[in-house]
C-alpha cells in the first residue's frame, strides 16, 4: 500500500510536468463558469438560469435539440430553456453545457495534421457514455446521466495530449501500432502517465464534480478513486464494453483487461453480459444526437 | 451526420429498432410520438391501436445511425478484429465472457 502511495505521489509530479509543457491549455468555458456561480447562489431560480443559458444561441439550440431526441424521448416538444431546466434540473443542462463546450473545444479538425480520427474517437466516446448509462440502470443507480456524461467525456485526456503535446502524441501513435499496445501503455512509457490523468486534471481545474473528475481519472484503476469508485468502475467497464462492440476507436486496437476489483464493485452478473451489450446498442442509436455537436 | 432519406413504410413492416425520421400524430393532429424515437415492439402495438397506418422512419445501422455495421462482410471483418482484440486477455475468464458475448451479438447478425 506505501508503494502504492508513493507511487501516486510521483506520479503527480510528473503529472504537473506534463501539463505545464502542453501548450493553449484551454480554460474554464465562461458559461460554465457563471453556471458554477450561480448554481451556488440559493438565490438563482430558473429563469436566472434560462435568461444566462439563452444569452448563448449555439448552447440554446443543442439544449433543445438533446431534451427533444429519442435520449430523453419525452413524448411533446419542449421550446424553450425554462421549461427544460424544469424537466431536466440544473444539472443535466449543466452537463449538456459541458459537453458540448468540451466538443467546441476538441472538436472535428483535429485529424488533418495526422492526429487521431476525431470521428471513430468520438464514436468511441459515445458508445461508452451508452454503456456506462446501461451499466449504471443495471447496477441500480439513479442518476443515469452523469454516468452517461462521464463515459462519455472519459477519454479527454487523449485530446488534450494530441492537441498540447503533437509530436510526443504521434510518437506514442506511432508505438501502438508498431508494437500492437495499448494507447495507455504507449503514454505510460513516453510520459510516465497516462490520459485518464490528464483528464482528471483538466476536470479539476475547470472544478468540476468530484465524482466526474473521479470517473474520469480513474477510469483505467477505479480503486483509487475513493469514495467514487463505483463511478469509476462504472466507466471502466462501460470502455472495455464499448470496445467489444468495436463502436469508434479509442486509439489502438487491444482490449484491457476488466479488474476483478471493478466488477465487483458494480456488482454485474456474468449471466447479464450478452444483453447488456444488446441494451448499449439501442442505448447509442438513442444518444447518437451528441455526435450532431461535434460535426455541427 | 449525413442525412439519409428517411422512408415512408406502412406500420406493420417497420421493425423494431427502426428510428422515427418524422413526428407521428393522429387524424386530428395531436402529437403522439415525436422524432429520433425508436420503435419498439410496444410503440408499434401502441401506434397500431392509434389508427396509424404509416410512418417515417431511417433504420438502425443505415449511416445515419452510429449502430455498428449490419452487412455481412462488415460481420466477418469484426469478427477477426474481435478475435485479435481478445488475443492478449484471452487468458482471463470475465474477458473470455465479454468475448463470448460479444462474439453473440455478431452471429446474431449474420443471420
Amino acid at each position: 500500500m506505501s508503494e502504492i502511495i508513493e507511487n501516486q505521489t510521483a506520479r503527480e509530479e510528473r503529472l504537473k510536468g506534463i501539463v505545464q509543457r502542453i501548450e493553449g491549455l484551454p480554460t474554464l468555458p465562461t458559461i460554465l463558469a457563471q453556471m458554477n456561480r450561480m448554481m451556488l447562489d440559493p438565490k438563482t431560480t430558473a429563469k436566472d438560469m434560462a435568461q444566462l443559458i439563452a444569452s448563448d444561441p449555439t448552447v440554446t439550440a443543442r439544449i433543445l435539440k438533446v431534451v427533444n431526441s429519442a435520449f430523453y424521448g419525452f413524448p411533446s416538444r419542449i421550446s424553450t430553456i425554462s421549461h427544460a431546466i424544469v424537466i431536466l434540473g440544473f444539472n443535466t443542462v449543466k452537463s449538456i453545457v459541458l459537453s458540448s463546450s468540451v466538443f467546441d473545444t476538441f472538436g472535428g479538425n483535429g485529424s488533418q495534421d495526422g492526429g487521431f480520427k476525431r470521428e471513430d474517437f468520438w464514436r468511441h466516446s459515445l458508445a461508452c457514455g451508452a454503456a456506462a448509462k446501461v451499466i449504471g440502470r443495471h447496477a441500480g443507480e439513479a442518476a443515469l446521466e452523469e454516468f452517461f456524461i462521464a463515459g462519455l467525456l472519459h477519454d479527454v485526456g487523449k485530446v488534450v495530449l494530441d492537441h498540447g503535446l503533437r509530436e510526443d502524441y504521434a510518437a506514442i501513435r506511432t508505438d501502438v501500432k508498431a508494437r500492437g499496445i495499448l494507447i495507455r501503455e504507449a503514454e505510460e512509457a513516453r510520459l510516465g502517465i497516462n490520459h485518464a490523468d490528464v483528464g482528471g486534471w483538466l476536470f479539476s481545474e475547470w472544478k468540476l464534480n468530484r465524482g466526474l473528475v473521479k470517473a474520469v481519472a480513474c477510469h483505467h484503476n477505479p480503486v483509487l478513486a475513493d469514495e467514487h469508485m463505483k463511478a469509476a468502475s462504472i466507466v471502466h467497464l462501460a470502455d472495455i464494453f464499448a470496445r467489444a462492440l468495436q463502436v469508434g476507436s479509442g486509439g489502438d486496437d487491444q482490449i484491457p483487461p476488466i479488474r476483478q476489483a471493478a466488477w465487483d464493485a458494480v456488482g454485474l452478473k456474468v449471466e447479464h453480459m450478452t444483453d447488456l451489450l444488446r441494451e448499449t446498442e439501442l442505448e447509442i442509436v438513442k444518444a447518437s444526437v451528441f455526435l450532431d455537436f461535434v460535426r455541427a | 451526420m449525413d442525412a439519409v432519406p428517411a422512408e415512408l413504410l406502412p406500420l406493420d413492416k417497420v421493425s423494431p429498432g427502426a428510428v422515427l425520421a418524422a413526428d407521428v400524430k393522429d387524424a386530428k393532429g395531436n402529437m403522439l410520438v415525436g422524432e429520433g424515437r425508436i420503435l419498439t415492439e410496444e410503440w408499434i402495438k401502441r401506434l397500431q391501436g392509434r389508427s396509424i397506418t404509416h410512418v417515417k422512419v431511417r433504420a438502425v445501422g443505415d449511416s445515419s445511425s452510429v449502430a455498428p455495421s449490419v452487412a455481412p462482410a462488415g460481420n466477418d471483418r469484426r469478427l477477426k478484429r474481435l478475435e485479435a482484440m481478445f488475443s492478449k486477455v484471452a487468458a482471463e475468464p470475465l474477458m473470455q465472457a465479454l468475448a463470448a458475448s460479444a462474439r453473440q451479438i455478431l452471429e446474431e447478425r449474420r443471420t
